[in-house]
């Protein structure tokens, strides 16, 4: 006979015998009693809670128009249209892309009616990108000219309508300017980056160096080919300032040289029978140079802000001092320089002849003295 | 040359032939419906609207309605003030927060009937969506087929990367 283990009746578990582990529960071990749980503490009845106010989200829009769509839409719309919507775009940089997304709006973005009303819209519509507040730097040196948008402008149109006559421009303001920085007006961003506006004035200052030359060499170059150019204009009876294109090295700068010079807008060029300065259209790379100058006028007034706060801490308080000092800032020679040039209209002789008491050589500009000097 | 008319309303038809009625002030925001009611007088039938469709004639309609009250600008304006026009309206930003086939579709029914502000609207809308992309993304924005070649593309890119220097 053998053993058979009885077998146990069913019982239903205890909560015990139902929270054992298993592998403890089937072996021959005698288990330890387990102790009941010690009675939790009554909790504190809690605070009611406040309730919160359920944070209303704002809607999300979507933004339905970006979606984009299962068929080209934009082209169903005829060229009149798109030349509408293109002449709107905020930048000249994002009219060149559209002209690299298909061949049509590449057509459509070449044409040189596209190119100058979405210029001349862009003057006519573009904010300054300085604020009044930024502008009002120090109250006993207010700007000659705030509307510092419309004096860019009339640079722009300047440049371009005297493009022809490289690589100097004669002006007859000699005398009337206090810094040196307003021989060359500084335009800072023509120059590589990282540079400030007073390394790149320097480098202005230098137009003539060769790579390997040495700095002081270049400015000795520089100081002997202003006084050439200066003794050329006093033998004609003028003095003169320059204002040249050289020391443009930035890539931009260049492709805007070579876009004016293969451009065919206002195509008389700027010699005689140029358009006046007013009537001087613009194109794409004019809103380029803009862009530009609008920047380097920032870094001018941000550089000018230092150097006055620098002098006030030197203790060059006074207004008068100060300009005793010849510390008159990069923009303010900028502003002495371009304001006077506008005042006196356009200088080749052409539209406003240069208004001088002898008259001894009206028409023969000085340009030529110098282009025979460059 | 007819004399002016006194009606309140007239009535528009699309061109899947629904008759929408509206008071003739708004109706007369466009320039073209505005000639056609000077020239015609009295009009009792419904002016067909052929280019349109109802969704959208109820669309210009809205936007109509909603700036019926604004001064009509002169033609040609010549303004030398230098003020931001590139800004839209809260409320036109929202009116033309619909699908691109829609939009696009709004901007021909303004040029169709002759409403310069909506299509100035329009045609901003566009530009701003295309603000500061790259040509990679507007041809993904709108679904357009790239057909340069490879070597057409590069020299483009090459031609405007003066452009991009900073």
């Amino acid at each position: 006979m053998t053993f058979r283990p009885r077998k146990r009746p069913l019982e239903h578990p205890t909560p015990q015998a139902a929270t054992a582990p298993p592998a403890q529960a089937s072996s021959g071990r005698q288990l330890r009693p387990r102790l009941p749980p010690a009675p939790k503490p009554d909790p504190e009845p809690e605070p009611p809670r406040k309730r919160r106010k359920p944070t209303r989200k704002p809607p999300q829009i979507i933004d339905r128009k970006s979606i984009p769509p299962n068929r080209d839409c934009i082209n169903t719309l005829p060229n009149e249209l798109l030349h509408a919507i293109f002449i709107q775009v905020s930048s000249a940089v994002t009219l060149l892309r559209l002209g690299r997304v298909s061949r049509r709006f590449r057509e459509m973005t070449t044409r040189e009616g596209a190119r100058v009303a979405f210029a001349s819209r862009w003057f006519r519509e573009n904010p300054l990108l300085l604020t009044d507040e930024e502008l009002t730097c120090h109250p006993h040196r207010p700007l000659s000219s705030p509307d510092v948008g419309a004096l860019l402008e009339w640079i722009t149109r300047y440049f371009r309508r005297h493009f022809h006559t490289r690589p100097y421009i004669c002006t007859t303001l000699h005398g009337e300017l206090k810094t040196r920085g307003c021989v060359l007006p500084s335009m800072g961003s023509l120059f590589p980056n990282g540079d400030t506006v007073a390394k790149e004035q320097a480098a202005w200052n230098a137009p003539r160096a060769k790579k390997d030359d040495d700095p002081r060499s270049s400015e000795v170059r520089w100081k002997k080919m202003v006084q050439t150019c200066e003794a050329r204009a006093m033998v004609a009876g003028r003095e003169l300032e320059l204002v040249p294109f050289m020391g443009w090295k930035g890539k931009w700068a260049k492709g805007y040289l070579s876009k004016l010079a293969s451009s065919t807008v206002n195509a008389a060029g700027g010699g005689v029978g140029a358009p006046p300065l007013e009537e001087v259209k613009l194109d794409v790379e004019d809103v380029v140079l803009a862009t530009h100058l609008h920047r380097v006028y920032g870094k001018m007034l941000k550089e000018e802000k230092t150097e006055r706060r620098r002098s006030e801490r030197e203790g060059f308080i006074t207004e008068h001092r100060y300009l005793m000092e010849r510390k008159v800032g990069t923009r303010r020679g900028w502003h002495q320089f371009w304001e006077g040039v506008r005042g006196r209209g356009c200088l080749c002789g052409v539209v406003a002849p240069i208004p001088l008491g002898e008259e001894k050589e009206e028409g023969r500009t000085d340009e030529r003295g110098l282009q025979q000097v460059a | 040359m007819a004399t002016p008319s006194t009606q309140a309303t007239v009535k528009l038809q699309s061109n899947d032939n629904v008759v929408i009625e509206v008071e003739r002030a708004i109706a007369e925001r466009s320039v073209l419906i505005k000639n056609m009611l000077e020239d015609c007088g009295e009009v009792t039938d419904a002016i067909p609207i052929s280019n349109v469709n109802e969704s959208i004639l109820r669309k210009v309609i809205e936007w109509c309605e909603h700036h019926k009250n604004d001064p009509v600008a002169a033609e040609n304006e010549n303004d030398d003030s230098r003020k931001k026009t590139t800004d839209i309206d809260e409320w036109d930003q929202k009116f033309m927060n619909v699908d691109q086939e829609m939009l696009f579709e709004i901007i021909l029914a303004a040029n169709f009937l002759d409403i310069k502000p909506l299509l100035d609207t329009g045609c901003k809308t566009v530009a701003n969506m295309i603000k500061g992309k790259s040509p990679e993304e507007i041809r993904k924005l709108f679904n357009i087929q790239n057909d340069f070649t490879p070597e057409e593309e590069e020299q483009i890119r090459r031609e405007n990367e003066w452009a991009e220097d900073r």
